[in-house]
């Protein structure tokens, strides 16, 4: 994370995690298939769009960090990266088609499972929104 | 042990793999890279970053709202 090396961007860290925790809380009292949980879902939503489509116009380049260099290490670890996220897609598509969902989860199953406690959907929504917030930021 | 224990156990396992790469990534000191290098390097362009964004907001939808 390109800020979080600067003075202002150690500053900023904690007040984000703060903000995320917030939000997570917030978001968690709320219960899918009702208006407050899209409007709360929506807009960080709305905001990644317009932070993404301004930082795209500002930057009229290849794209957000070519031309940085990228990163260097070595080829077999990507290789493994994407052939560990191959195994993980394989096994979702592969609980996916099968049934009961109770005998064979998906990753959104798990996930329901996580968002069944206040504690838990407070956890994975704060995560959303970090996530998020690093994905655009760039 | 049931259908459901055995399916949990392999998405244990692929947990554990993708933490202990992760650790391997932050032992190495910058040689092997993390998450964080994999989420950079698709970011690096245009496309990458509107399909990692796409798929951020897909989960959050998926997840939260609906």
């Amino acid at each position: 994370v390109p800020g979080a090396r600067t003075p202002s961007g150690r500053h900023r860290w904690p007040a984000g995690a703060l903000a995320c925790a917030a939000y997570g809380l917030v978001l968690s009292a709320t219960h899918p298939f009702t208006v407050p949980a899209d409007v709360l879902v929506a807009l960080p939503l709305a905001g990644a769009v317009g932070l993404v489509a301004w930082r795209w116009r500002r930057r009229r380049g290849p794209g957000p960090g070519a031309g940085t260099g990228g990163v260097g290490p070595s080829a077999r670890w990507w290789a493994l990266w994407t052939a560990l996220a191959g195994v993980v897609l394989g096994w979702e598509l592969a609980c996916f088609a099968r049934a009961p969902r109770h005998a064979y989860p998906t990753l959104s199953a798990l996930l329901d499972s996580l968002d069944a406690t206040r504690a838990g959907k407070t956890a994975a929504a704060a995560a959303w929104l970090a996530l998020g917030w690093y994905l655009v930021r760039r | 042990v049931s259908t459901r224990d055995a399916t949990l156990a392999v998405w244990a396992g692929l947990g554990a793999l993708v933490v202990a790469a992760e650790l391997a990534a932050l032992a190495s000191r910058g040689r092997v890279p993390g998450l964080g290098a994999l989420l950079d390097r698709i970011g690096s362009r245009r496309i990458g970053q509107g399909v990692l964004v796409l798929g951020w907001m897909w989960l959050g939808w998926h997840a939260f709202a609906r």
